[in-house]
């Protein structure tokens, strides 16, 4: 941020806070300011690319800054993000024994504790060319001897202000006061939604149910019925499923499932034989993914009921195997446990399919699961798995399968696939590193192969030069704990062989694998114990929750956006490390507290910010304070569904594909994932995802409001309780029209309007304008495009149900609604299309 | 592209010229697009896992530490070696399309191979990265990214992209692609008369109208940001091209794309052709072959063959088109890195050197991109685990390899074909400050884009 802009806040808050203090002094209290967990995409000099410079780039701190603010509000971002890439205790500096190691952003203390560090090497100083240079600076620029070469280039703005930064370490400032933290200010400025408005998101967004205008009016608007209503909203089923969503984005399992690529997960089951069990019988014509009872045992050859087997039962044993974690997550929150379990659990989560695979025996599927084949589905149970006569596993010593909650689970494994060049390094970069510690490994240096001399041997490599120990010093010997799992987790006890010679043993922060242990459970409890552990597991439901990327700091100094970008990433440390805190502390470590935590908290509840400076805007929006982000395709499928009573199907049609749910149709357009080929959700407007909304609001409009006035008792009807087909101004309907608008606000777009409120006055304007055109063409008789001048559009109209069964009305509850003599069922129609299409219904 | 504000109106003007505004080059030895020409379509194409070359356009032959491939096997067009898709029984090539041609024999003529390339990683994560940006750093754009950032201004969907790495570096926004029917239902949102015309206007504008009074009335940064952006995205300039793309959408082709990109291509063309999209991203997977590499029902080749009847599809559709082929279509194809020999499981892991495909459709393009020609080349021979990248120099306007010990040789890397290829479309920095060219430069030595020669 330039200079003159802190100036400004300073006297802003001189104004109307009061000044500097100690709360703005202590370390401790800015340990939050500049959490960042790594060094992403940190230009190096020699790099192909630069950005261009900016004018504005600072080259000096501030002056009344302390060490510690500017470390972290300054500093850090352009600079330290890119030394943390060695120095860090995971990595390179450990290795070697390099004692400048850097905390990394996210953990207590973080500026404190990097000041105090670097302080102690501030004084140092060596000579360069007859000049006495500090070695703080000297270093990262190759002004003398350094194993990571030139980091900064040693004329470069970052060098400079690094130069300024040792200085202050020498000296610190004599200023009375020091200026404020800009992104704890833009914080406090924030308006927030009040504890109704608050209930109305969080219910949706916890439980995909859409508050009721009649739910609401029952309800009190208070922190106490807001923290009762949190209860109670998480004590459903429908939250589990919410915390299967975040996880499942999270650990990108999915991928597995018979939804995107389950065909692919059975044949690298290689450890479970009876992973054909349900498939059909081979054939001739089909040899491929089938059972074969000639050695094999299969389904189709024991039950008389062909209904038990065949290809849509195997799609649920794939389901069953392939949302193996996300059940676990889902028991873990049931019963309210600490997230530790995710790595600790000493069991798996199975259901009636799923053991068959695995080849539980008889007497264990016996005792662990019901006689009701009915909710077989959904009936999954903690288990310990053992070897059988049914399975290939390979236990020795008697002892069980080596549980590690989520880390050894087959389809963890196969998604995060070995071989035998890439000895485990997957598992522990991709799910132990970044993941559960939230450590971004894989961007703690620009990695080349161009540094290595010619004739390296590439995996010999990984433990000789630089350019690679800076990520394999704390990838393999993490990696080395997976070692008695194959590529695709067939699981050997004591394959010490599997990993190369060349490979460390493993251990954890210098920390060795005691003798006897099981490698896996051993290190799924240092990951557990590790102070990282709360970062990590929160990061998902952050990110859920408010609907953008958890961010790392910008280090481009020069890219015009960095001041944004990076008030953006303190912003949101603020909120992780108040999230953290409770998390690791009260809340030990459970979920349900921590989204009560995010829910109740400013990001979540913001509802308009006091800045008006366009960083500090921008900042904020960057960062995801307050609503803005795209829902995603299966949240606004159970909005449409929770709104309109039905599905948004293609065509419109009652047999049509769930248009929002299917990847041939609109998931992926509309910012979705596969957690595959497409692992990112995109959660930014664009002109697609609007196009799509426009789309579905008058698609969903013409089935759900013909829909609606079909059910004959108003009461029963979602949308529709106030009016019916003959409410008309002309027939005295106004109030009741208006009445019903007002609703709809409150149920499509969670608005509580008041009766003069100029936006019910504009959506009854669209009634009244759709209403009057019609009536004009019922009286001269044009014939509109497939309707005739009273009709509905041929698709607009309820001559039958909107689901699979297709029941053709009349019935006892549904009439036919097909015509529109009096021009009302269009006109709602017009109504509700535009309450859909409205960004305030389809942004979270 | 010193101006910016390239209207559609303008666009048709210029691509109705194209072809008269490139230049040759004599210093260079072959034409190319003048600066500020144009720009071509750019389709950006992964394959995704990291690809063989040594089963494709870089055979290895007679040593079966790589590929099973002798001599006799491998077929030429140009300068172009390429190896076939099976020779278990008989020689069987990559035959594409409808006739079942050879994929080379059919569009060799359009092809330039680099080969040798020095993607100098062998992270999946980095991989494509460096391919489609020419960089290893995040943020830059890929090619595709580029143009469409470039001339997408008032495109209100500039970047198609399905699946795989893609990146504008924030200058247009990503749009995921869809099949033709789904992107005819967005382009006209009343499509099937939902609403009477009359109805479907107070509608139209009334949403409008809402959409201000919500920016109007939140202090919230994020909330305004947002809603700004959906006033901007119906309404204006960008609903009338709404209209002319659902036009334009509603008369094409219903042909589905074969092998691996499916609806994604037939949509991202039609778009293309209706003025909506400059550039798209398509991805197709199947390559990170660590294992049974060469199972011809699940291996490396049926992957490389789904990738060039997928390109065979859009190579010929865009050809075929007179709008496309005048405005000119630039794919380039390109992976994460390359890969080793085999190893214990008759798989075969990662190793940085690759190659990469740039393929020119229309009368602009093809003397510059195409030709049946290669740049680069590669040694089976002293390389630890994969092929060894030869060294290549500027000679005569030409990039050629060059001798061992030549002081002017360099290694070929990602970063000298994107540059050679901005180059070769016109892609020019200018002096202006805001110019993004400037935010995106490749630094690589020589400095000079290299000759496609």
């Amino acid at each position: 941020m330039p200079k003159s802009m802190w100036m400004l806040l300073a006297v802003i808050l001189a104004a109307g806070w009061g000044c500097g203090g100690g709360a703005n002094n202590g370390d401790g209290a800015r340990d939050s300011d500049a959490a960042r967990p790594g060094g992403e995409g940190k230009p190096t000099p020699g790099d192909e690319s630069q950005q261009p410079i900016a004018a504005t780039a600072p080259t000096k701190t501030d002056p009344c800054f302390t060490s510690e603010q500017s470390f972290a509000w300054e500093l850090y971002g352009s600079v330290f993000s890119r030394c943390i890439g060695c120095h860090n205790s995971f990595g390179l500096a450990r290795q070697v024994g390099v004692a400048l190691k850097l905390t990394f952003p996210g953990e207590p203390d973080f500026a404190a504790k990097n000041v105090a560090l670097l302080s102690s090497y501030a004084s140092r100083t060596v000579d360069v060319n007859g000049e006495q240079l500090p070695l703080l600076l000297a270093k990262p620029t190759a002004q003398t001897a350094h194993i990571g070469g030139e980091v900064l280039s040693p004329n470069g703005a970052e060098a400079k202000l690094l130069a300024s930064f040792v200085q202050k370490l020498n000296s610190p400032p004599q200023c009375k006061e020091s200026p404020p933290d800009a992104a704890e200010v833009a914080l406090s400025g924030l308006t927030l939604a009040s504890p109704k408005q608050t209930y109305v998101r969080a219910k949706f967004l916890l439980a995909g149910e859409v508050a009721t205008p009649e739910e609401l009016e029952g309800l009190g608007n208070d922190e106490a019925m807001l923290d009762a209503q949190l209860d109670k909203l998480m004590n459903g089923d429908a939250f589990l499923a919410r915390a299967q969503e975040m996880f499942g984005d999270w650990l990108l399992t999915d991928a597995y499932s018979s939804l995107v690529r389950g065909d692919d997960l059975f044949p690298q089951l290689r450890d479970y034989p009876q992973r054909s069990y349900f498939q059909p019988l081979c054939t001739p014509e089909r040899d491929f993914r089938c059972c074969d009872a000639a050695t094999q045992v299969c389904c189709a050859s024991i039950e008389t009921d062909a209904a038990k087997c065949g290809d849509a039962v195997n799609d649920r044993a794939i389901d069953a195997v392939a949302r193996e974690p996300l059940e676990l997550i889902k028991y873990i929150v049931k019963n309210d446990l600490p997230l530790t379990e995710l790595v600790t659990a000493n069991y798996t989560m199975v259901n009636p399919y799923s053991a068959m695979v695995y080849g539980v025996s008889a007497a264990q599927r016996d005792a662990t699961f019901d006689d009701d084949p009915a909710n077989d589905l959904a009936e999954f149970h903690p288990i310990q798995i053992a070897g059988t006569g049914q399975n290939n596993l390979r236990i020795s010593g008697g002892g069980g399968y080596p549980h590690a909650g989520i880390l050894s689970m087959p389809v963890m494994l196969v998604r995060y696939p070995s071989s035998t060049s890439n000895q485990q390094r997957t598992r522990g970069a991709r799910v132990v590193l970044e993941r559960f510690l939230q450590v971004p490994v894989m961007k703690l240096s620009d990695f080349s192969t161009a540094k290595l001399p010619p004739d390296a041997d590439l995996e010999l490599a990984t433990q000789q030069y630089a350019a690679c120990t800076v990520c394999h010093a704390a990838i393999d010997p993490i990696a080395g704990h997976f070692r008695n799992f194959g590529s695709s987790g067939q699981y050997r006890s004591n394959a010490r062989t599997r990993l190369a010679d060349h490979l460390p043993e493993p251990e954890f922060l210098g920390q060795k694998l005691p003798m006897g242990e099981d490698p896996l459970r051993w290190l799924a409890a240092q990951i557990a114990q590790h102070e990282r552990f709360s970062l990590g597991v929160l990061t998902p439901v952050l990110a859920d929750l408010i609907g953008t990327d958890v961010l790392t700091a910008p280090s481009d100094l020069a890219a015009q956006d960095y001041q944004a970008r990076y008030l953006a990433f303190r912003m949101q440390q603020i909120e992780v490390q108040r999230l953290r805190r409770d998390l690791a502390g009260p809340a030990a470590l459970r979920l349900k507290p921590l989204v009560k935590t995010i829910v109740k908290g400013p990001f979540f509840r913001a509802t308009g910010a006091a800045a008006s400076d366009e960083v500090v805007r921008e900042g904020l929006a960057l960062a995801g304070v307050g609503v803005g982000a795209l829902l995603t395709p299966e949240q606004l499928a159970r909005k449409v569904e929770q709104v309109a009573g039905l599905t948004f199907r293609t065509g419109m049609q009652a047999t049509g594909r769930d248009a929002l749910r299917s990847f041939r149709d609109y998931r992926l357009m509309f910012g979705g994932t596969d957690w595959d080929t497409t692992p990112a959700r995109y959660r930014e407007p664009n002109a697609m995802s609007v196009r799509i909304a426009m789309r579905m609001g008058n698609e969903l409009a013409c089935v759900a409001v013909p829909q609606d006035f079909a059910i004959i008792d108003p009461a029963q009807r979602r949308m529709f309780k106030n009016v019916d087909l003959n409410t008309t101004p002309e027939s005295g309907g106004t109030a009741q029209i208006r009445a019903e608008i007002k609703r709809l606000h409150q149920l499509v777009l969670g608005e509580d309007v008041r009766d003069a409120d100029p936006e019910l006055e504009a959506t009854y304007q669209v009634w009244v304008a759709a209403h009057d055109a019609l009536r004009a063409t019922n009286a001269t008789g044009t014939r509109q495009r497939n309707g005739g001048a009273a009709r509905t559009n041929n698709r607009c109209r309820a001559i039958a149900s909107f689901d699979a069964a297709e029941t053709a009305y009349p019935t006892a509850t549904h009439r036919v609604v097909d015509q529109d003599p009096d021009a009302t069922v269009r006109p709602w129609i017009a109504v509700v299309a535009y309450l859909l299409s409205d960004g305030r219904f389809f942004l979270q | 592209m010193a101006n910016m504000e390239l209207t559609r109106r303008r666009f048709l003007i210029a691509s109705g010229c194209a072809a008269a505004t490139f230049v040759v080059d004599l210093k260079a030895g072959r034409a190319q697009q003048a600066c500020g020409a144009a720009l071509p379509l750019v389709i950006t194409v992964q394959a995704s896992g990291a690809w063989d070359p040594t089963f494709l356009v870089d055979p290895v032959t007679d040593n079966a530490a790589f590929t099973p491939f002798t001599a006799s096997h491998i077929k030429t067009v140009g300068q172009i070696r390429y190896a076939p898709f099976d020779t278990t029984s008989a020689i069987v090539d990559y035959n594409v399309g409808a006739t079942q041609t050879d994929f080379f024999q059919k569009h060799g003529q359009r092809l330039l191979v680099f080969n040798g390339v020095d993607n100098a990683t062998v992270s999946h994560d980095v991989g494509p990265r460096v391919a489609f940006t020419g960089s290893t750093r995040d943020g830059l754009p890929t090619l595709s990214g580029l143009v469409a950032g470039l001339q997408g201004q008032d495109m209100p969907l500039a970047m198609f992209v399905s699946g795989g790495f893609a990146s504008t570096g924030g200058l247009v926004p990503i749009t995921r692609g869809g099949s033709l029917q789904l992107l005819r239902n967005l382009a006209s949102p009343n499509r099937d008369g939902i609403h009477a015309e009359a109805v479907d206007t107070v509608l139209r504008e009334a949403t409008r109208a809402r959409d201000g009074r919500l920016i109007a009335s939140t202090s919230s940064p994020r909330a305004n940001k947002a809603y700004t952006k959906l006033l901007g995205f119906r309404s204006g300039p960008v609903e009338d091209r709404f209209r002319e793309i659902a036009d334009v959408l509603q008369a094409a082709s219903e042909t589905r794309a074969p092998g691996g990109f499916a609806d994604a291509a037939s949509g991202m063309l039609a778009l293309m052709r209706s003025g909506a999209t400059a550039a798209g991203h398509l991805s197709t997977a199947g390559f990170d072959t660590h294992d049974s590499h060469d199972d011809l029902n699940n291996g490396h080749r049926p992957a490389l063959q789904r990738l060039l009847t997928g390109l065979d599809y859009i190579i010929d559709t865009a050809a075929a088109d007179p709008m496309l082929s005048a405005r000119g279509v630039l794919i380039i194809v390109a992976s994460d890195f390359g890969r080793t020999t085999y190893n214990d499981g008759g798989g075969k892991d990662h190793w940085p050197i690759t190659s990469m495909m740039a393929i020119g459709i229309g009368p602009t393009l093809e003397p510059l991109i195409g030709g049946a020609r290669v740049i680069g080349a590669t040694t089976p021979d002293g390389g630890t685990n994969g092929v060894n990248a030869r060294l290549v120099k500027v000679d005569g306007g030409k990039t050629v390899v060059a001798e061992d010990g030549d002081p002017m040789a360099f290694k070929l890397t990602p970063a000298h074909v994107n540059l050679a290829l901005r180059r070769a479309i016109g892609l020019c920095e200018t002096d202006a400050p805001t110019d993004p060219l400037k935010r995106f430069r490749l630094n690589v030595s020589p400095g000079e884009p290299i000759p496609l020669g």
